[in-house]
């Protein structure tokens, strides 16, 4: 019985890449539908109603709304590709799971030292003003709650370069002991990987450059290079990330 | 059967979560205890094994295992014993998505468990002692947040955001368990496991939300989970903190008659 799927995303943001390039290697048929994150679709209408928190890129399967890009990608490779993209021996799956707990952990800087980077002050203002107008947003009263609707300090921007240049260094340790992440086959981990990091080189060169990871950069040309990510990819060589909310 | 060692805090939040599910797949292991409140985690010896400095650390055949909750399915993969991740995707999607819930909720249980509870205890050594603990944490970004965590003391405002989130999130599990006795169905997995090793002592925590009259679906769910042989034999290796689960389990019992 085959799945009735439907990705509903945005620009290819890391998120939305991941699970765009995870569905084409996995040979899915699948629906897309567009949300225009630029104009906070995602906050009003029929997106809201699948996804209450905002959430985008969500991929419907059968009715049932995955929210969590992450978690519908491990999906996507036990439903839709059992054992092409991602080992199914215990450590095998555990060293998958692991490294996409590792790129979760990193996507807020990512996401906010390329949004920062990427935007002007004036977008970002304009950006904070829509977005504060949106009615019914839940905020987190976590430790996260403590980072405020307002431009980020020039510290916080260097802790997330701190964070950043983490995994970086995690991937090219790591690229020494294995071709990919999670061991000797491209998997899962290696498309959210590429997904979250491939704008690196451009948004912080002192930190992935030739001289610096070299592995890492003959790793993101060797994803790059697979059909079906040329085909998520499209036109659109640029990275795109996620303003916070 | 190979050996393996547990290298962790308390039964309570991550460090509990390997204990309970090698419990429930009936797996006996080595608990090699590491006390937070003396950063412990810390230590050279620590490092030496899990340089990131977290607990918990699963050590099973040679490999060394560092991320908590995937930690869960490979003990369910490695071993044999009942199963604590089910065969359908979709329903491991959904087990995998509480997971994450427990984790955004968790940070607002530490903003209280740091007040009630670690906070207190790491202030009670002197400023250079904690300065020199906080030195020897691996990663700029931990040393960080100690650094931010040992001087924090949370204003009403924040503590009361905290508490109110946790309030919503009683109702949210106590909706879904009115729906199935475990959160993604008929049996236990993983998504309980992770879900009361952070949620076990919330009656306590925050009695004015998870009580019987606001949340008997929630209760039900934690009377059921401390019936449960594998939690209450994990309860029993506590040497500080977790200790509460025994005063938690009486409570519940009293209210249940």
């Amino acid at each position: 019985m085959t799945a009735m799927l439907a990705l509903h995303h945005d620009a290819p943001t890391p998120d939305t890449l991941k699970l765009l390039i995870a569905l084409g290697e996995a040979g899915a048929d699948f629906a897309t539908v567009p949300v225009d994150a630029a104009t906070l679709a995602q906050w009003r209408g029929p997106h809201r109603d699948i996804a209450p928190g905002g959430e985008v890129p969500v991929l419907m399967v059968d009715g049932d709304a995955f929210t969590d890009s992450t978690h519908a990608l491990e999906y996507v490779a036990e439903a839709l590709a059992p054992g092409r993209l991602a080992p199914t021996d215990a450590i095998g799956w555990y060293r998958v799971q692991a490294w996409l707990n590792k790129l979760d952990g990193v996507r807020a800087p990512v996401n906010l030292l390329g949004w920062n980077l990427t935007t002007g002050p004036d977008e970002r203002a304009r950006y904070r003003e829509a977005l504060g107008k949106v009615e019914g947003r839940k905020r987190l009263a976590g430790w996260s709650a403590v980072v405020e609707d307002a431009e980020v300090s020039e510290d916080q921007l260097q802790v997330a370069r701190d964070r950043i240049a983490e995994i970086v260094d995690k991937g090219e340790a790591q690229l020494r002991d294995s071709p990919w992440f999670a061991g000797d086959s491209y998997s899962i981990a290696d498309i959210a990987g590429y997904a979250l990091l491939r704008g690196l080189p451009q948004l912080v060169p002192e930190i992935v450059a030739a001289g610096r990871t070299p592995r890492l950069l003959d790793w993101l040309e060797r994803i790059e290079g697979r059909p079906a990510v040329r085909e998520a990819i499209g036109g659109d060589c640029d990275s795109h990330y996620t303003p916070p909310a | 059967m190979a050996h393996v060692q547990v290298h962790t805090w308390e039964p309570n939040s991550n460090s509990g979560k390997p204990m309970f599910a090698l419990a429930e797949k009936g797996v006996p292991y080595d608990y090699q205890y590491v006390s937070l409140p003396d950063f412990e985690q810390h230590s050279p010896e620590y490092l030496a094994i899990n340089p990131a400095g977290t607990v918990p650390t699963l050590v099973h055949g040679g490999e060394i295992l560092t991320e908590s909750t995937p930690m869960c399915e490979y003990v369910d993969n490695a071993f044999e014993g009942p199963a604590l991740v089910p065969t359908d995707p979709k329903a491991r999607y959904w087990m995998r998505w509480w997971g994450r819930q427990v984790d955004i909720n968790a940070a607002a249980l530490s903003v209280l468990g740091w007040h009630n509870f670690l906070g207190p205890m790491a202030r009670k050594k002197s400023p250079e002692e904690l300065e020199a603990l906080i030195a020897r944490i691996p990663t700029k970004e931990r040393r960080i947040a100690w650094s931010t965590a040992t001087k924090a003391t949370f204003t009403d405002e924040q503590l009361g955001n905290a508490k109110a989130q946790l309030g919503e999130w009683i109702a949210t599990l106590d909706k879904r368990l009115a729906v199935s006795p475990y959160l993604v169905g008929e049996d236990l997995t993983v998504a309980d496991i992770v879900a009361f090793a952070n949620f076990y002592a919330l009656p306590m925590t925050v009695p004015e939300h998870a009580n019987k009259a606001n949340a008997p679906h929630y209760i039900a769910w934690l009377r059921r989970m401390y019936a449960r042989p594998a939690v209450m034999e994990t309860f029993g290796k506590s040497r500080s903190l977790a200790r509460r689960a025994f005063d938690i389990a009486a409570q519940l019992e009293e209210d249940g008659e």
